[in-house]
């Protein structure tokens, strides 16, 4: 019966062929709903469930059927007919923590039963009216389609200007189009000096030198600039310049961050990949499938092989809440974080918005994100694979070996021999004669707890063999005056073996007279002590005699009448019978070892024992093995190098978390791409492999020339970075809450033009510097400024403030300190201070280039943090400008500056063949790319003059150096400087 | 007001905006003049804002208790905790939450009522205890984060797990503030761990709206400084010098560039800089304080000299402006074990100056308008951890207070349950500790936004809902 009233709820059409009862039982649930029902939901759940809620929570809505049906956030509210399955029915029961209906106060019991008797009667609800704009999103994603960033690139004609003359490039005529509409002029051609500066700093972050200005403003050819441009592009450190941009958008850091800061030992593999990529003109759409899925993609070779390894690193750089004990949860968090990077770095959209809800604005549904969400899942990122943390249950990011398989043979001998020698050190630490006394037969007396008389002197180190810690010496003196008694405490009465313990040596006494009090009397024997002894190759025998149980019995060694030195270490005393069954297995084994050294026709050392092994057996045994230990750790650690890297994981389709709560699931979403992108172009509707994760798939449709974003987001951040503002003025969002782009013809040409010159950065880079817009000056001029305050039509170039970066190499590389190596790593291994995981590692001081300091996370270089650097937990194509006084501070007071300034000034205080003139000149030249104009210099040298007298009275050489100093850092910390004109 | 609509306003604006970081000298006179605030408004993001609405407090002092502090035994009494020690767990309080065979664990320390209020507070505060009618206890906290550094970012930024501007970030981009010779948020002797500068950083807030430090928390406050706040060579005339020629060698840039209000905020920043030198130092040099205000707050050594002098600091920044001041106790409230020497320890270092702090802003007449907020990430279980005089992470309920500017005086809201476990009444969720912090400053949380990445962010993410209870 209830069944069939549910068929009628849910199938109307159908519910006429039903039988008349069932409309019966329908007019009873109506009544019941009218009774009781409605009032209830009118009094208490339209206040945050109708249309006039002041906000509809959980975008629920209660107050007509269609909306309870299609349910709220976290899906259908109503299971009809099932009440115990209704999560409205749960709610209202208040049966979970997370879940009670109505918040401020339960409902009472009979309410209650009122709600499942009408669920339980498939709820039937006569407010059939229409439901209105409740999920909004799903009427505008029509419109939101529409948005121009997901329509296809277009080609564009390019457009005619009147001023034929000043457009040197495509480029230029859509520029000037839009100037000459909006009655603007374009600013004159820059001179060669700013050009130059403009350049260099462009395209390698460093000034230019002297000798290059001079070489340019020496050189008349139409194509200066033009070569200019190609010798910087093929300089090393375009790359490291422009990878540099790239790395704030894979927000790379050297650690974690967060609340467990571990360093990122080996994610400098993946910058200087980056780095590597500008450098080698990689295309980008190479680069892209390389970041997102290089771990698929074939490799002619080893090398090519790590390469795409190193290069997903891109997708585990992320920060993690390694201390999360819940395992879903810190999946689901980075799962979020690479949805987070990937769309932002490639697309320009805010993806992971849609985690909890449909995004807000853009046409990217939650479920969609989930599709995304189940290609990364299927990946893996974390290794649960122990390692040097404080809590061996964190789980930690993979990484993977860049190992070719005769080094991994190599690595397995070595961890074979690191292993062998750490043992051996460990017993060479803990007994260094060789010999532990608790593995002796018999009752030990060591020397340790042997009476003394004289000044016997300590021996430890581990030469020859002995037992327990050390031994004693006589230092061959003070002969008759000492003795060493060795005083056993026997169990039982009986006759016992005495054997006594020295270790042997050329210089060794040859009559030691050793006396032994037993029952038999005291009775004395002399020992050689130059000759080894048999036992253990630590004991002689002394003979057999017999003690009384107790401490009565005892071995007297004394160095009365000897010549040599004398030593003492032990004595033991075996019961009779146990001595004889040693006697028996000592002859066996030693049988043993002697027809086995015969079969292999053996020489010592053995031969599977190391050079550095048996130098260090040889000599001295603890220093030698522990250095030998350290060389084979160093190497291991270069032969296996490995990578931050992910792998394909277990394959699977993820569900809907409700709200983002990973706890509360929904349906499960196949494996897919954004729609919306695949709704304007039926070609990026690649179908996922269901045995891979998709990453494959999704790195080839975002690297896809039919994707509407990936190019055009590509040449706009190139864009910003040569203009210092993006066509697209929010690089990272092209949604739209994004910026509309400035000149999308242009826009579009670009995107053109770069995917059919082989999605080349280099080819984009030189493209967009060799026009007039590029060249412009960045002069002033009231009429254009009146219009266009902003220069949103480039009507000049503008001014651009040199980053972080840019800056510390120009004031390292002015004052000849700059270190210009390239690639590798400075962050000591051992970056972790304290061993306290929750501290972020110290930064480290060098003077390489300002890309290759690391990035530690919380714990920013101090040049970076007062300069907008961007906090790398984040992606950041583009950084906040500010001008704060902490930056003004550091120019005037911080050791940077105030050492760099000093050197620079020593420098030219040190060019002999100049005079002060000449010097300041000089300084004007590598500070700004120009010579000093008179004026300049007689200023300066009235402030170095008028400064050194300030200083104090004396007028020593050292206030000359201060004086210039002083004015060093003026210029360093002056804005013609700090600024790109 | 939306600020995030204005900073989107322009490139030009946002430039002016941005031109200058803690403001500039030029246009500290004016600020008098209400005409002209609007102007000065535009170039510069610091100085004063309007509010929401009319605000309770003016600027906060937020006393950190780094570690977690144990709420039964200092402001949440619990008879049944008392009765039943030693005792399991009864089952029906175990759910998902203890290990089932921890014990009950009462208080060491009897617990009175006190002043006019006769709130509850323990003996272990004794000099806190007097000052009780000042006291708004919030005594059902609860938060996210069974781990110190999930729960000490989520009390800084309301995310332990995204990165998130800090509370002081926000309270400054809103509000702006009223010394622009000082920063506008400062922390003094902040911790390195559980996420160290995150929880005074500005995350995707311009960087202007980040903390100032002052120390850290494992040196002594009369041995910090601002950072590069002091030339190491130069006397501030010979300091001055260069910089003439520096400002003159700017000027020429900027006569060359005709227009410019990037070079103009660098040329004034210069200007500002060399005056927080001044400034800077005079502040923080305790010396010119009476010999009764330094023994009010116990410096002159003995156990409270260092946090003496921190609350002392505090004091003296509200005095001159400074809108949101943080004050680290060192990372000495995770009390595992030792319980009771240990916070006898603590208490002996904080007690005094805490209440020197509000004794001493009452009588300047600044407690009317400064929010005073003291506690720490999460508190403890009430139950003992293993055999040990002591107690585990507890982020289910906890007791931090309030006093001041627009909170009720000698009022206890909301409860945990019998023992101090869970927090049951009136409960006070992190975000919603926020909504009130902002409300209590005129800032409706709901409405203080920030677009980045396409999206309106706010220091409360989607939740946050004002404890309105406690408003005065």
């Amino acid at each position: 019966m209830i069944l069939l009233c549910l068929a009628a709820f849910w199938e109307p059409s159908r519910a006429a062929e039903r039988s008349a009862a069932s409309s019966q039982n329908a007019a009873a649930g109506m009544q019941l709903f009218e009774r009781k029902i409605r009032p209830v939901l009118i009094e208490r759940c339209y206040e945050c469930h109708s249309t006039d809620a002041k906000k509809i929570k959980g975008g629920l809505r209660l107050d007509t059927r269609d909306a309870w049906m299609q349910g709220g956030d976290g899906g259908p509210i109503i299971v009809p007919g099932d009440p115990d399955k209704s999560r409205l029915v749960q709610a209202l029961r208040y049966a979970s923590e997370d879940l009670q209906m109505p918040p401020k106060e339960k409902l009472s019991a009979e309410q209650i039963a009122d709600f499942e008797a009408w669920v339980r009667m498939g709820a039937p609800d006569p407010r059939t009216s229409e439901i209105s704009n409740l999920k909004s999103q799903i009427s505008n994603s029509q419109t939101a389609a529409k948005h121009w960033a997901f329509q296809p690139v277009t080609d564009h004609p390019v457009p005619r200007v009147k001023d034929r003359r000043w457009p040197k490039s495509p480029i230029d005529n859509f520029i000037l189009a839009d100037l000459e509409e909006k009655k603007l002029k374009p600013a004159a051609a820059a001179d060669k000096r700013t050009l130059i500066r403009r350049a260099a700093f462009d395209l390698t972050g460093l000034p230019p030198r002297p000798e290059e200005i001079e070489a340019f403003l020496a050189d008349p050819s139409p194509e200066a600039f033009a070569k200019v441009v190609e010798r910087l592009l093929d300089s090393p450190h375009f790359g490291e310049r422009w990878g540099r941009h790239w790395l704030d958008v894979a927000r790379y850091a050297d650690s974690n961050g967060l609340e467990i800061n571990q360093p990122f030992p080996n994610a400098w593999r993946y910058r200087d990949y980056v780095m590597e990529s500008f450098n080698s003109g990689k295309p980008f759409d190479q680069f892209i499938r390389e970041q997102l899925a290089g771990d698929l993609l074939p490799a002619r070779n080893d090398e090519e092989r790590f390469e795409r390894l190193t290069a997903t690193g891109f997708l585990v750089l992320g920060p993690k809440a390694l201390f999360e004990p819940n395992q879903e949860k810190l999946v689901m968090d980075v799962v979020d974080e690479q949805i987070d990077v990937s769309t932002k770095a490639f697309l320009g959209l805010t993806a992971s918005c849609a985690r909890c809800h449909d995004h807000k604005f853009d046409p990217i549904p939650t479920r969609d994100y989930y599709a995304l969400a189940g290609i990364f899942k299927s990946t893996a990122t974390l290794a649960s694979a122990a390692g040097p943390q404080s809590r061996p249950d964190a789980p930690r990011w993979l990484e993977r070996p860049l190992v070719t398989a005769e080094k991994a043979k190599e690595i397995e001998a070595s961890t074979r021999e690191l292993a062998r020698l750490s043992e051996e050190l460990r017993v060479l630490r803990e007994f260094p004669g060789g010999v532990q006394s608790s593995k002796l037969p018999g009752i030990v007396v060591d020397n340790a707890a042997a009476q003394l008389t004289g000044r016997w002197k300590q021996q430890k180190l581990p030469v020859g063999t002995f037992v327990d810690q050390d031994y004693w010496h006589d230092a061959n003196s003070d002969k008759g005056k000492m003795t060493a008694r060795f005083a056993p405490k026997l169990p039982h009465t009986g006759s016992y073996e005495v054997l006594i313990a020295y270790v042997p040596r050329y210089d060794r006494a040859t009559n030691v007279p050793v006396a032994i009090h037993s029952l038999d009397g005291p009775h004395e024997v002399t020992v050689n002590q130059k000759l080894p002894p048999q036992y253990r190759n630590a004991f002689v025998s002394v003979g057999a005699y017999r003690f009384q149980a107790g401490t009565n019995g005892a071995v007297v060694i004394s160095n009365a009448g000897t010549k040599g030195f004398v030593t003492v270490d032990a004595a033991i005393f075996v019961p009779i019978d146990e001595w004889k069954l040693e006697l028996a297995m000592a002859e066996e084994a030693s049988k043993k070892a002697l027809s086995q050294s015969q079969s292999e026709g053996s020489a010592m050392p053995t031969p599977q024992m190391s050079q550095a092994s048996a130098t260090a057996m040889a000599e001295a045994p603890v220093d030698r093995l522990s250095y030998a230990i350290l060389d084979l750790r160093a190497k291991i650690q270069t032969d296996a190098a490995t990578a931050m890297a992910v792998q394909e994981g277990s394959i699977q389709n993820s569900r809907i978390n409700i709200r983002g709560d990973y706890e509360k699931l929904g349906d499960e979403v196949p494996r897919g791409f954004l729609k919306v992108l695949v709704r304007t172009n039926s070609k990026l509707a690649s179908p996922i492999d269901p045995k891979s994760s998709g990453r494959l798939e999704l790195a080839n449709w975002i690297a896809s020339p039919e994707n509407p974003l990936t190019a055009r987001v590509a040449v706009n951040r190139i864009w910003l970075h040569l203009f210092g503002r993006g066509l697209v003025e929010t690089p990272d969002n092209f949604g739209l809450m994004g910026e509309k782009p400035t000149h999308p013809e242009l826009l579009d040409y670009l995107a053109r033009r770069f995917v059919a010159e082989g999605w080349s950065m280099k080819k984009m880079v030189r493209a967009i510097m060799l026009t007039s817009v590029y060249q412009m000056s960045s002069e002033h001029s009231p009429k254009a400024y009146a219009k266009d305050p902003d220069n949103r039509y480039l009507w000049r170039m503008n001014r651009r403030r040199l980053e972080a970066e840019a800056l510390r190499d120009a004031i390292l590389s002015v004052s000849s300190a700059l270190d210009l190596t390239r690639g590798g790593s400075i962050l000591p291994t051992n970056n972790a201070p304290r061993n306290n995981p929750m501290l972020a590692p110290e930064p480290v001081a060098s003077n390489r280039r300002s890309v290759y300091l690391p990035v530690l996370r919380n714990n920013v270089n101090d040049v970076f943090q007062v300069f907008d650097f961007s906090d790398p937990h984040a992606v950041a194509g583009k950084r906040h400008i500010t001008t704060t006084a902490p930056q003004a501070l550091f120019m005037m007071n911080s050791e940077v500056m105030l050492e760099q300034s000093r050197r620079w000034a020593e420098a030219l205080l040190a060019r002999s063949a100049s005079d002060d003139r000449q010097r300041v000149s000089g300084a004007y030249v590598q500070a700004f790319g120009r010579p000093a104009k008179i004026e300049e210099v007689n200023r300066a040298l009235k402030f170095i003059e008028k400064f050194q007298a300030g200083l104090s009275s004396s007028g020593s050489t050292s206030n000359r150096l201060e004086a210039w100093q002083a004015f060093c850092q003026v210029l360093l910390a002056s804005t013609e400087f700090r600024y790109l004109n | 007001m939306n600020p995030s609509s204005k900073v989107l306003l322009s490139r030009r604006e946002l430039l002016r905006r941005c031109g200058c970081g803690f403001g500039y000298l030029a246009l500290t006179s004016l600020l008098a003049d209400a005409a002209r605030t609007v102007l000065a408004a535009e170039a510069n993001p610091l100085v004063p804002k309007p509010t929401h609405f009319s605000p309770r407090a003016k600027r906060v002092i937020f006393l950190f208790m780094h570690g977690g502090p144990s709420q039964v035994d200092t402001f949440d009494p619990k008879p049944l905790l008392i009765r039943d020690n030693g005792k399991l767990v009864p089952p029906d309080k175990t759910s998902g939450l203890l290990t089932p065979n921890s014990k009950l664990l009462a208080p060491h320390w009897e617990f009175h009522k006190r002043g006019q209020s006769g709130l509850e507070i323990s003996d272990l505060f004794p000099e806190l205890a007097k000052r009780a009618d000042h006291l708004c206890l919030v005594r059902s906290m609860h938060t996210e984060g069974q781990d110190h550094g999930q729960a000490v970012l989520n009390l800084h930024t309301g995310s332990g797990r995204q990165v998130r501007p800090s509370m002081g970030s926000w309270v400054v981009y809103g509000l702006g503030t009223d010394n622009q010779n000082l920063p506008g948020f400062v922390t003094i002797s902040p911790p390195a761990i559980n996420g160290g500068p995150q929880n005074y950083g500005s995350a995707f807030l311009p960087a202007v709206y980040q903390g100032t430090p002052i120390g850290s928390d494992n040196t002594p406050l009369s041995q910090a400084q601002i950072r590069h706040i002091k030339n190491p060579k130069l006397s501030p005339e010979m300091q001055r010098q260069q910089l003439d020629l520096l400002q003159e060698i700017n000027r020429d840039h900027l006569k060359t560039a005709q227009l410019d209000s990037q070079l103009e905020g660098v040329i004034e920043s210069y200007e500002l800089a060399f005056r927080m030198q001044t400034e800077v130092p005079k502040l923080t040099d305790l010396t010119t304080e009476s010999k009764a205000t330094l023994d009010l707050y116990g410096i002159g050594g003995g156990p409270t000299e260092n946090f003496g002098r921190q609350c002392l600091l505090a004091r003296r920044f509200a005095q001159h402006g400074v809108r949101f001041i943080q004050v680290n106790h060192a990372f000495k409230w995770d009390q595992h074990q030792n319980l009771k020497q240990d916070l006898e320890r603590n208490v002996r270092e904080v007690d005094q100056p805490i209440a020197a702090l509000l004794h001493d802003l009452e009588s300047l007449g600044l407690l009317a308008d400064t929010l005073v907020l003291w506690g720490g990430e999460f508190g403890r279980t009430p139950t003992a951890q293993g055999n040990a005089d002591g107690r585990d992470h507890n982020p289910h309920g906890f007791t931090m207070w309030m006093a001041g500017g627009g909170v009720k005086g000698g009022f206890a809201y909301g409860a945990t349950d019998d023992y101090g476990y869970r927090a049951v009444e009136n409960k006070v969720h992190m975000h919603d500790l926020h909504a009130t912090l902002l409300h209590l400053l005129g800032l409706d949380h709901t409405r203080l936004t920030y677009r980045y990445a396409g999206r309106d962010f706010r220091l409360t993410d989607v939740h946050g809902n004002v404890a309105k209870g406690i408003l005065s």
